[in-house]
């Protein structure tokens, strides 16, 4: 019978296919238009990129020139010895020299000659690294941690021999696909839940269908599970149709693809970003992790707020008291780990490190607490 | 054998009885009328019979099962439209009986016969939001009756039908129970139709039952002047121990539950040299009696 029901539930997602194709079009048409128009974005934001690193030549340049003056009047500054002045000046004039190779200036052609373009982006970045840390006070201001980002990066292509674009702004599938889910994913994912399962309960209360369902001879309970589970695996297919349609047109629309790429992995102990290539079995299992437990959390809370609710509240006011329950649970006190599955993706490092677990376990004791409280009110409730 | 019996049941919201401490039992094969004013717990009584409201004491037994201990079996024997019929809004009338037919594994051929019974034909194709009350109604009581039920339960049937609408209701419901046997508890504000339907009527105020059991709705009061008041009582008590009599100076004051049964009294009496003066038929309408019954006050 829990079966007979459950399939039921699954049926009547798609059994009124006029509903269901606005709600597939009210999903997958945004999400084409949004991902289409990023692509494109993305595409002129690498081209921007081809001037900043001209940019990076004449700071580099202006840089090593400050450091001359400076050694110049070396008696004006006492704590700095002229040997440390001088490698710094080096640093920048290689930095300069190296960035004009990239930017097709014809400033240094044997150095052209001599470097590919990716070794020398990488040299350049090295020579950047060493000029900030000599110790030394500079007019221009570098984001010391990017370098060190672009540096470990880079090296992981050239060690590899794995061709890279030089902007690490170039959008490929799987960057995109990265940067989608960390930033409109939280909203999204809310949507999709609220237009494929709000109506779950608050449907059968509405139309009086569960003064037939809750006679058929099968326990509320196991009405109460065929809902849930039912309500799982439509917002899944709603969630996979979406990223779907997001890979599709960035595949089509975006730059060539790999199947590794470095992505930051924030770590918790220093707060510093450190720059690891992730495999994209890694990702791939951290996307289902997270996905997994992310949606089972929220696709619970929207049952549970919106049968807690229907009864005492219209449905307006139970729509704005879900807004809030998920502003307080996602964007505030869970944001870190709302967020966190999306940048650590990996398996090994939910397991090993013993810092990760947490907010993974935190969505599932909630999403288990949810579920039994559900349960014991769909239970014991009056259906009026 | 009792298709339900209800012993002791309550239902209280906080300080308020909303059903108070009610028994009562219904036969197999049997329609029963539940009447009485608005807010008087029939509804609530029906949704504690559907186990959609649970029960503040009290037992319910269906077919013998405790709907308390055993909820799905008690269930499987009960089918009902509780207030308006619970219909899938988006779902055709098609895919609403489908949805019944595939839960309780009904056969194709029973699936006709209800598609049948619904007279919808080809608006069994459309869209439900898109029917009348009516539609609905008869579309929800075929996918009730699908169920095959041994207890099917309506809430003011015919509430918001038109005058077509009710009588063909009022038809279909009296069809069902002689053709499938089927008992039926109905509430119901409209006393007419009750007497025309229901073989019994349990009247409920305040969320108590009034009369302790089931009334009869074709019962009547003879009043029978004779000769021999006392010897006439005696001679009835032995022949019609069930019957209610009254008996003063003159007469004898006989309830008689069906109007056949006048006959079978007369010859009775006549055959024990009691001389009859006369015969007063005192009406005991429904009417008369929801007047006496929730006007006294």
């Amino acid at each position: 019978m829990f079966l007979k029901i459950l399939s039921f539930e699954l049926r009547k997602a798609f059994l009124s296919k006029k509903n269901f194709a606005v709600l597939m079009a009210a999903i997958l048409v945004p999400i084409g238009f949004f991902t289409y128009q990023n692509i494109m974005q993305s595409k002129d934001d690498t081209i921007y990129e081809i001037t900043d690193t001209q940019t990076h030549i004449f700071n580099c340049a202006s840089e090593a020139q400050n450091l001359y003056f400076m050694l110049e009047n070396i008696e004006n500054y006492p704590d700095y010895t002229d040997d440390q002045i001088k490698t710094a000046m080096e640093n920048w004039n290689n930095a300069a020299q190296l960035y004009s190779v990239l930017s097709g200036y014809a400033q240094f052609p044997d150095l052209a000659e001599k470097m590919d373009a990716e070794t020398a982006y990488l040299q350049a970045l090295q020579y950047e690294w060493t000029a900030i840390h000599s110790g030394l006070p500079t007019t221009i201001v570098f984001d010391t941690i990017a370098i060190q980002e672009e540096i470990t990066r880079l090296a992981y292509h050239v060690e590899n021999a794995i061709p890279v674009q030089l902007s690490q702004y170039e959008t490929d599938v799987f960057l995109f696909t990265y940067e989608f889910i960390g930033g409109m994913f939280a909203i999204l994912l809310v949507l999709l839940i609220m237009l494929s399962c709000f109506d779950v309960f608050s449907e059968e209360l509405e139309q009086g269908t569960f003064k037939f369902l809750l006679l058929t001879p099968i326990s509320r309970a196991g009405i109460f599970t065929a809902k849930v589970i039912s309500s799982l695996l439509v917002s899944f297919l709603c969630l996979m149709l979406s990223f779907a349609t997001t890979i599709g047109i960035s595949a089509v629309f975006g730059a060539k693809g790999y199947p590794l790429y470095p992505i930051m992995i924030p770590s918790l102990e220093n707060g510093i970003l450190i720059n690891t290539p992730v495999p994209i079995t890694q990702i791939l299992q951290g996307f289902i992790l997270s996905m997994f437990v992310v949606t089972v959390f929220i696709v619970l809370l929207t049952l549970f707020v919106s049968f807690a609710l229907k009864e005492t509240v219209n449905t307006f006011a139970t729509m704005i008291a879900l807004f809030g329950v998920y502003y307080l649970f996602y964007y505030h006190q869970f944001s870190y780990s709302a967020y966190l599955p999306f940048y650590s993706m990996n398996l090994k490092q939910f397991t090993e490190n013993s810092l990760y677990p947490f907010p993974y376990l935190l969505w599932v004791v909630y999403s288990i607490l949810i579920f039994v409280a559900g349960l014991l009110l769909f239970k014991k409730r009056d259906i009026k | 054998m009792n298709i339900i019996e209800v012993k002791g049941l309550s239902k209280h919201y906080g300080k308020i009885k909303a059903v108070d401490d009610i028994s009562f039992t219904i036969a197999e094969n049997e329609i029963v009328g539940f009447v009485g004013p608005n807010g008087a717990g029939k509804t609530t009584t029906l949704k504690l019979i559907t186990d959609l409201v649970r029960p503040t004491g009290g037992e319910i037994a269906i077919c013998g099962y405790s709907l308390k201990k055993q909820r799905e079996k008690a269930l499987a024997n009960v089918a009902g439209i509780i207030e308006m019929p619970g219909l899938y809004q988006n779902l055709t009338g098609k895919e609403n009986l489908r949805f019944v037919q595939k839960i309780y594994g009904v056969s194709k051929q029973m699936y006709q016969e209800m598609a049948d019974l619904t007279g919808l034909d080809h608006h069994l194709t459309r869209s439900v939001s898109g029917y009348s009350l009516g539609m609905k109604q008869r579309l929800a009581l075929g996918m009730s009756m699908m169920k095959n039920p041994k207890l099917l339960i309506l809430d003011e049937p015919t509430n918001g039908l038109d005058p077509t609408g009710t009588l063909e209701l009022r038809a279909r419901i009296k069809e069902i129970s002689k053709q499938t046997g089927t008992s039926v508890l109905f509430s119901s504000h409209m006393l007419s139709e009750v007497e025309k339907i229901a073989d019994r009527v349990l009247y409920i105020k305040n969320g108590k039952l009034i009369t302790p059991q089931a009334t009869g709705i074709t019962e009547k009061i003879y009043q029978f002047l004779v000769s021999d008041p006392c010897r006439c009582t005696e001679i009835l008590t032995q022949a019609y121990p069930h019957m209610v009599m009254e008996q003063d100076q003159s007469s004898v004051s006989v309830t008689i539950p069906k109007t056949d049964c006048l006959n079978d009294i007369l010859t009775t009496i006549i055959q024990n040299k009691i001389n009859i003066q006369e015969i007063i038929a005192q009406q005991d309408n429904m009417e008369n009696k929801y007047r006496t019954m929730f006007t006294q006050e």
